[in-house]
């Protein structure tokens, strides 16, 4: 498959080590350490407000650690996280004023993408939407959007932040599908979710973020 | 990629995001009021108070220059995207040149028959808009990253930028004002030229670092 992301040949591994991290004055992750490869995945829950956004964010080399360290490897070469990672925060970049297609189109080109945009529209359920404003999608189709913006990224490792939230049976199948696709060709995701993210053939290691943990 | 920004940001103004109508209507409403507030038409105050008007306009439109794709994530994901932070900071400063200081520039020579201004006066502030408009969008696109990240920076954008602005105003003015007598070929045109080159030398690389500090990192 030429137009996937080569993670078998360069394997993706992700290893933080003593990470601590705060938002504002609040102290949220205190001496996290862990390690992810190639086809696993990581299910991060715990009550609101504990830290899981704050962690990806972090992970996605958006928000710099008080202390320790976070390091993407792609083949045993230490990158940049903007190079492995794809980040599909709780709410997306796309801006009111476009049209799905133009919102994905413009993350496609970016991306270097090089499946049609028909084609990342029907992976996700979204096909003849492509004329439909962003203002007027509703949330589980915004939440489609960004799965095939993370599709469209061609990156190895997958940040989630909620992907579940407002999806219906058939779309939380296409997330099932997808991320089970994704894992089994080598890449590595992420998750922070409050329900657990069904994956197909993997079962995802859980860390359950508590206070005082 | 800074064609898919420049491109995305254009159609975006296109519907309206970019608010140049309303900069416009501040634009003519301000020169209306000046022109009533003074007395009638004044020639001698045109260029001035049209430089005035068209800097205000501008500034006024600040605060759509990089805030709703920094409240989005876009400028996180574009950079995720492996757009580096000088190719979304070139793209936004040509869509705010084209969007928000273009049409002030052309709307210029129409407020200047409200003021009563002759020809050549007309052309020297046109001409004198045009040679100051990079240090204009530069030094909006500085204020604008570093305000980003703020909920409401609109009175502080204007606050920040008008010292930047005050040798712009300064030469812009009084290069349109001796346009008239002694073309374009006046020291004050030259400086201008030489504020705006300067103005993006410092604004570019300011503006990156802005938006790799409102990203985190």
């Amino acid at each position: 498959m030429p137009d996937r992301f080569d993670t078998l040949a360069r394997p993706i591994s992700l290893s933080v080590d003593s990470l601590h991290l705060s938002r504002g004055d609040r102290r949220l992750i205190e001496g996290l350490s862990l390690e992810l490869g190639p086809g696993d995945a990581l299910w991060l829950t715990g009550p609101n407000g504990i830290g899981k956004t704050t962690l990806l964010l972090a992970l996605a080399g958006l928000l710099r650690p008080d202390a320790g360290s976070v390091d993407w490897m792609i083949a045993d070469h230490r990158v940049r996280p903007e190079n492995a990672v794809a980040y599909a925060a709780h709410q997306g970049p796309e801006r009111n004023g476009l049209k799905l297609g133009e919102e994905l189109a413009f993350w496609q080109t970016l991306y270097r993408d090089r499946k049609v945009l028909q084609a990342r529209l029907e992976s996700v359920g979204l096909s003849g939407r492509a004329d439909t404003p962003v203002a007027g999608l509703s949330a589980g189709q915004r939440r489609r959007l960004s799965l095939a913006r993370l599709m469209a990224s061609n990156r190895g490792a997958w940040l989630m932040d909620e992907p579940l939230a407002g999806l219906d049976t058939e779309g939380r199948a296409r997330v099932t599908h997808v991320l089970s696709d994704h894992l089994s060709n080598g890449g590595l995701a992420v998750i922070a979710s409050h329900q657990p993210v069904p994956i197909d053939g993997v079962t995802a290691h859980k860390l359950v973020l508590e206070p005082g943990s | 990629m800074m064609r898919a920004i420049l491109l995305r940001d254009l159609r975006l103004a296109a519907r309206g995001a970019s608010g140049t109508g309303l900069s416009l209507a501040f634009m003519a409403l301000f020169v209306l009021l000046c022109g009533l507030a003074l007395g009638g038409s004044q020639p001698a105050l045109g260029p001035g108070l049209l430089w005035l008007a068209a800097t205000l306009s501008a500034l006024l439109g600040l605060d759509r220059f990089y805030q709703p794709d920094q409240e989005t994530g876009a400028l996180a994901q574009m950079h995720h995207a492996g757009a580096s932070e000088t190719a979304i900071a070139t793209a936004k400063c040509l869509s705010f040149a084209l969007t928000a200081i273009i049409p002030l520039i052309l709307a210029a020579p129409f407020l200047a028959l409200l003021l009563g201004m002759d020809g050549p006066s007309i052309t020297g502030t046109v001409l004198s808009l045009i040679v100051g408009a990079p240090a204009l969008t530069a030094y909006a696109s500085v204020t604008g990253a570093l305000l980003a990240g703020q909920r409401s920076g609109g009175v502080l954008a204007v606050i920040l930028t008008a010292p930047l602005l005050i040798p712009v105003l300064i030469f812009g003015t009084e290069a349109a004002n001796v346009f008239a007598a002694d073309g374009l070929a006046t020291v004050q045109f030259r400086i201008l030229a030489g504020l705006s080159f300067i103005a993006v030398a410092l604004g570019l690389p300011a503006t990156v670092a802005a938006l790799a500090a409102n990203r985190g990192a």
